[in-house]
């Protein structure tokens, strides 16, 4: 008997063994320097908390590529939770350690969802114009996820001109996308005028702006609301306007939101009645834009909801 | 012979690294995805209403309830005359009063008996229902009714979502410009599978299965663990260690004696078990060391 088959096989399963083996190894080491990195970034953390209430704490010195990149991390995430940093000192703690290079050489190493997580921690940090420059083909690369992030760079960098750089990506911003240009303007790094965004011919500016006015509760907005939901072609972004008048608890029995309403596809109406039950619109409100018959189920959900209220 | 396993085995390999990169790939977009900002940015995200079946522990609930998510409710069935203690505890700890209401006609015949819901603000995403049904099936159409959102997650009584999990999801769904899509589910880990309402109720419950009814391109499949599957705790004596032991020391001797007495096709097939079953613990390894 020819034993070479066999010998192939055991090589092969061996093969296999060693790979898992050699995974496991990994992925324990991996884990070993999460927890390193860990009690780093929480050294960092209390370093730079220091930094921002009193300025004389030194600052925790990155040593290597590796701490660098945790200081961004650090430091994204520090924006993150938190309103009203002093953004000035955060951008010298960026300037002198290098953080910004640190993370356009990682982006520039790397492709696809790495380039744009470097990015993305990149459009977090406190930086200067000028790294808009630097971006390169970024901007333009063929990934939506490296676009996107470098869009966003080029907002935190350049907020004043923050308007046009959105009239003018290729790209239609997704639910999530527009949610995040909107943390930029929760944390006030980008400022914009809701009525220029709300009338603007560009998509993704009436999507900001809508996003904007529930954002920050602008019942001066409802007219301009109406008059969207009129003339709106896109249908996904005039839902969107009828939602943002429910953010706003207006009343919505206007010809031109039942007209609206009355051309959604079926889906999609039953889609916007549960989230008007679920936003606290009264059974009665319901009726008049989706009908007796097709209000019912979202109806009885909204006597379950005033049932709590009442015995409450 | 050696060309058909030559074949065979180039096959396995090509596999395996499609297989790993997929896992890279998916490792990446979850670092994306979990990079600071991102979460914070879901502040609006789409509402999903996760409906847990079979609810036999206190602890089930509250670990369901530590989400963060601001759009998230929680859907749990359990048989109140079944389980009178647990039912009475649940009802105490989360102070949850009886709705007048019951969904539609069809609910009473469903084995529906009530709905609760929590008087406390912080509690206002659980909806307690006390339901006779046993099958998942059952109880995941008995708590669909109920739910408020449009995205459906039924959840098997033995699965816990990972932390972010929820987070994770909502993301995926609202990757993309205009409407989500209709299913979203995993490969590595637990099943776990966020499907809109609308499809549930076209195909006429959770029992006609669905997920399978949406179409290829209205669905995403995350290569990433969302869940995990929790067993109940075993005795320390029977933890099967000494079992599994037992079982690796008799493959290996097995082959080896199978090589030493030329029986090559037995020892083969011994050492290709022995290696599966390894990376199969392997794998499991790598799965409880990520959850952790």
């Amino acid at each position: 008997m020819n034993p070479l088959p066999y010998l192939v096989l055991l090589a092969a399963a061996t093969a296999l063994l060693l790979f898992a083996g050699v995974a496991t190894a990994v992925l324990r080491l991996q884990l070993r320097r999460r927890a390193s990195d860990e009690a780093i970034r929480e050294r960092m953390l209390r370093s730079l908390m220091g930094l921002l209430l009193d300025a004389e704490e030194p600052v925790f010195a990155p040593a290597g590529h590796r701490e660098r990149l945790l200081m961004a991390e650090t430091m994204a995430a520090l924006a993150e939770m938190s309103c009203g940093l002093d953004r000035e000192r955060l951008r010298e703690v960026v300037e002198r350690y290098g953080l910004d290079e640190e993370l356009l050489r990682r982006g520039r190493l790397t492709g696809g969802y790495r380039r744009a997580r470097a990015l993305a921690l990149l459009a977090r940090l406190p930086l200067a114009p000028g790294v808009v420059a630097r971006l390169g083909r970024d901007l333009t690369s063929r990934r939506r996820e490296v676009r996107f992030a470098a869009l966003t760079v080029c907002l935190a960098a350049d907020p004043d001109n923050a308007a046009e750089r959105l009239a003018s990506t290729g790209d239609t911003l997704s639910p999530r996308e527009v949610a995040e240009v909107m943390t930029f303007v929760r944390r006030g790094e980008l400022t914009f005028d809701w009525e220029a965004l709300v009338a603007a011919p560009e998509r993704n500016l009436r999507a900001v702006g809508l996003a904007l006015v529930r954002e920050f509760f602008i019942e001066e907005a409802a007219d301009d609301l109406f008059r969207l939901i009129d003339e709106e072609a896109d249908e996904s972004l005039a839902a969107e306007a009828v939602r943002t008048l429910c953010a706003l608890q207006q009343p919505l029995e206007e010809r031109t939101v039942i007209r609206r309403i009355a051309s959604m596809d079926p889906s999609a109406r039953r889609r916007l009645a549960r989230h008007l039950a679920s936003e606290g619109y009264s059974a009665g409100a319901l009726v008049p834009l989706f009908g007796e018959e097709e209000s019912r189920p979202e109806a009885s959900l909204v006597e379950s909801y005033k049932c709590t209220l009442v015995c409450h | 012979m050696s060309l058909i396993i030559t074949i065979a085995l180039s096959v396995l390999v090509l596999a395996a690294a499609t297989l790993l990169l997929l896992l890279l790939r998916a490792r990446n977009r979850r670092l994306l995805m979990t990079a600071p900002g991102v979460r914070s940015a879901l502040q609006e995200g789409p509402g999903i209403s996760l409906l847990a079946c079979g609810v036999t522990e206190e602890e089930r609930i509250a670990r369901l309830l530590c989400v963060e998510y601001a759009r998230y409710e929680v859907v749990a069935t359990i048989d109140g005359r079944r389980h009178p203690e647990l039912f009475a505890r649940l009802l105490d700890r989360y102070r949850m009063m009886a709705m007048e209401w019951l969904p539609d006609e069809r609910a009473h015949e469903r084995g529906m008996r009530g709905v609760y819901r929590s008087r406390n603000r912080c509690f206002r995403c659980l909806v307690l229902i006390d339901s006779t049904a046993v099958c998942p099936t059952e109880c995941f159409d008995i708590a669909a009714t109920v739910a408020s959102y449009d995205l459906l997650l039924p959840l098997a009584g033995d699965t816990v979502l990972l932390p972010g999990a929820i987070e994770r999801l909502a993301a995926e769904y609202t990757a993309l410009p205009g409407e989500g899509p209709d299913w979203i589910g995993n490969v590595v880990g637990a099943p776990v599978e966020l499907i809109a309402r609308e499809r549930v109720l076209a195909a006429g419950g959770f029992g006609r299965r669905p997920a399978r009814t949406v179409p290829r391109a209205r669905r995403r499949r995350l290569w990433e663990p969302l869940g995990l599957r929790c067993r109940a705790k075993r005795h320390p004596k029977r933890s099967g260690r000494p079992l599994r032991i037992l079982a690796a020391l008799l493959l290996c001797g097995g082959a080896v004696a199978a090589a030493v007495t030329g029986h090559w096709p037995l020892a083969a097939v011994l050492l290709t078990a022995a290696a599966l079953w390894a990376t199969y613990r392997c794998a499991a390894l790598l799965v409880q060391m990520q959850s952790r």
